[in-house]
């Protein structure tokens, strides 16, 4: 009987202390955790334990390469059975604090994108624009390229012209040289990736002057082709004005025609002359021929008169006519363009020599400038 | 390829980095690999405007790009700059994958543990790779060239102008031109290129 009574403290200790131990377990044991996983399994699926009373960050990449040419941008979460959108961004990480009072579970959406590559401009835009602000494209969507025909290279000396177009290096496109200053490709469905590759054209400005007149052949040239220049001199009333030559380089004029060879940006101008006769004609010989008839009339009452030189009275018909000007010296425009080149040059020599500007890009930079 | 946005951003990025990844960029690791191919990628990106081929690095780094050369490159770089987040390395295709630097300016941080909780405190002044290497168009260049040509010829023509050498009519059309000239450059450079110019100029 003492036997037994010792025997049954001894099991009712052991069952208390069981039970102290599963109690205790039991409190300690029911952490929560957190369900990651991916629609339509486009990632793996994880677990992570959350521990109550301290902070839990989950982390997501925006964007995931999924094979060659393709990658996964995050659109959505839905946590515990709620859905909410995600600001679309190409890069870095989606960040969420998860509550750990309980579990929760998310589930992540994203959807599959496609880069379109532009080549051989810089001035472009695409339409509609990314969802992710780059060059990648939700897969199925269909993008035109709107590029801007004419980059200016130098002010109104050399800019660039697009000429035409291809789609992967495979099609070639010509682009028509209209009035439209911009170009939008066809749209192109990105349900894999895209390169295109537009192809340019340097054109040079001819600019055609005078100080007189209207001129013509003043506009924008590929470089090699032979371009007329022409100017219609006209006159200022009775003063005729008439082409004696032309300045500049490449050009030529054989008292007729003239012609320009295009090799760069190019001025010329127009000498031109002006020409008194027909002044002489209508003003100067009637007075003469007033002054003689009065002279000879008038020979007996006026004693002595002295008689001018034709030339005399023509210089101060001219004179007249002619309005003196301060005199400037002439080329002040390629004077202060030579001066522009030279300072170009200089920020450009002084880049290269402070380390900003590495030798073969300074080169390149030389060569095109 | 990489656009130009993409490039200028990690320009224009400071990045933190622990002292165990910054040790790659200080004068002490000038003779290792890992600094050597830092360096060579930033250069060969710059030259290409986009992300670079191993090859390409391991020529650069070793002088010969052979299989086993390769392999060191590419187990340098995903062991350490990977690991520390200074390269990138993208998948273009199955053959054709090519590293890029996640940015050209870096930070030393020591991080700091406390009872308040984690945060991390700058050592140090910004560490930048040579301003040669940066991957910046020639068009950029060319405009911060101009941009101080027209301003100089700018101040030029008014000299002229006040010493009486052209006449007001000229000019009032040449400065009209210059100005003109200058406004577009300045807005492509605010616009396109904002930020750069005082980084890579004034900060020089």
């Amino acid at each position: 009987m003492k036997f037994l009574i010792i025997f049954g403290l001894v099991l009712f200790v052991i069952l208390f202390i069981g039970a102290s131990d599963d109690l205790a377990y039991g409190q300690f044991s029911n952490t929560s955790t957190l369900k990651v996983s991916f629609e339509n399994n486009l990632l793996p699926s994880y677990e992570v334990p959350l521990v109550s009373g301290q902070t839990f960050t989950l982390s997501q990449n925006h964007s995931w390469v999924q094979d060659e040419t393709s990658r996964y941008n995050l659109v959505s979460y839905t946590l515990d059975g709620e859905a909410v959108k995600i600001s679309r961004i190409a890069r870095g990480d989606f960040t969420l604090s998860i509550p750990t009072d309980s579990s929760h579970n998310i589930v992540f959406s994203a959807v599959q994108q496609h880069a379109l590559s532009v080549d051989g401009t810089n001035d472009f835009s695409f339409l509609p624009s990314s969802p992710t602000n780059d060059n990648w494209f939700d897969a199925g969507t269909p993008v035109s390229v709107n590029v801007q025909k004419t980059t200016e290279i130098e002010a109104n000396k050399v800019r660039q012209e697009i000429t035409g177009w291809s789609l992967d290096k495979a099609e070639f496109w010509e682009i028509e040289n209209n009035d439209s200053t911009s170009f939008t490709t066809p749209p192109i469905i990105l349900d894999e990736y895209h390169q295109v590759d537009f192809f340019t054209a340097y054109q040079y400005k001819l600019n055609v002057i005078s100080d007189a007149g209207e001129t013509t052949g003043s506009d924008w040239y590929e470089q090699g082709v032979t371009v007329p220049i022409g100017i219609n001199a006209g006159g200022d009333g009775l003063v005729l004005n008439s082409v004696s030559g032309w300045e500049g380089a490449d050009v030529t004029y054989d008292g007729n025609i003239a012609q320009v060879f295009i090799d760069g940006p190019v001025t010329v101008s127009a000498k031109v002359e002006k020409n008194y006769s027909l002044v002489v004609g209508v003003i100067v010989v009637p007075i003469l021929i007033i002054g003689v008839i009065g002279y000879r009339k008038f020979k007996s009452r006026i004693p002595v008169v002295e008689e001018k030189p034709v030339e005399r009275i023509v210089e101060k018909v001219i004179e007249r006519v002619e309005t003196p000007e301060k005199k400037y010296g002439d080329g002040y425009d390629k004077k202060l363009s030579d001066y522009l080149s030279e300072q170009i040059q200089s920020k450009l020599d002084e880049m290269k020599s402070s380390g900003i500007l590495s030798d073969s890009k300074y080169s390149k930079i030389a060569e095109s400038y | 390829m990489l656009s130009e946005e993409d490039l200028i951003a990690r320009i224009l990025k400071i990045k933190p980095l622990k002292e165990n990844c910054f040790k790659y960029l200080e004068e002490s690791s000038n003779q290792l690999l890992t600094q050597k191919i830092l360096f060579a990628i930033s250069e060969l990106t710059a030259e290409a405007m986009g992300p670079v081929k191993l090859s390409q690095i391991a020529q650069k780094t070793t002088g010969e790009n052979d299989k086993l050369k390769q392999d060191l490159v590419r187990l340098t770089i995903e062991k350490s700059l990977l690991k520390c987040g200074m390269v990138e390395k993208l998948k273009y295709a199955s053959n054709d994958v090519r590293y890029i630097l996640t940015a050209y300016r870096f930070q030393k941080i020591k991080e700091i543990d406390s009872f308040r909780g984690e945060s991390s405190q700058h050592i140090g002044d910004i560490f930048e790779m040579p301003k040669n290497t940066w991957p910046l168009s020639n068009e950029f260049y060319l405009l911060l060239a101009k941009k101080y040509g027209y301003e100089e010829s700018l101040k030029k023509l008014h000299s002229d102008y006040d010493a009486d050498v052209i006449p007001r009519g000229k000019y009032e059309t040449l400065n009209s031109d210059y100005k003109k000239s200058l406004d577009q450059i300045n807005e492509k450079l605010d616009s396109k290129y904002s930020g750069l110019e005082t980084l890579v100029v004034s900060e020089s």
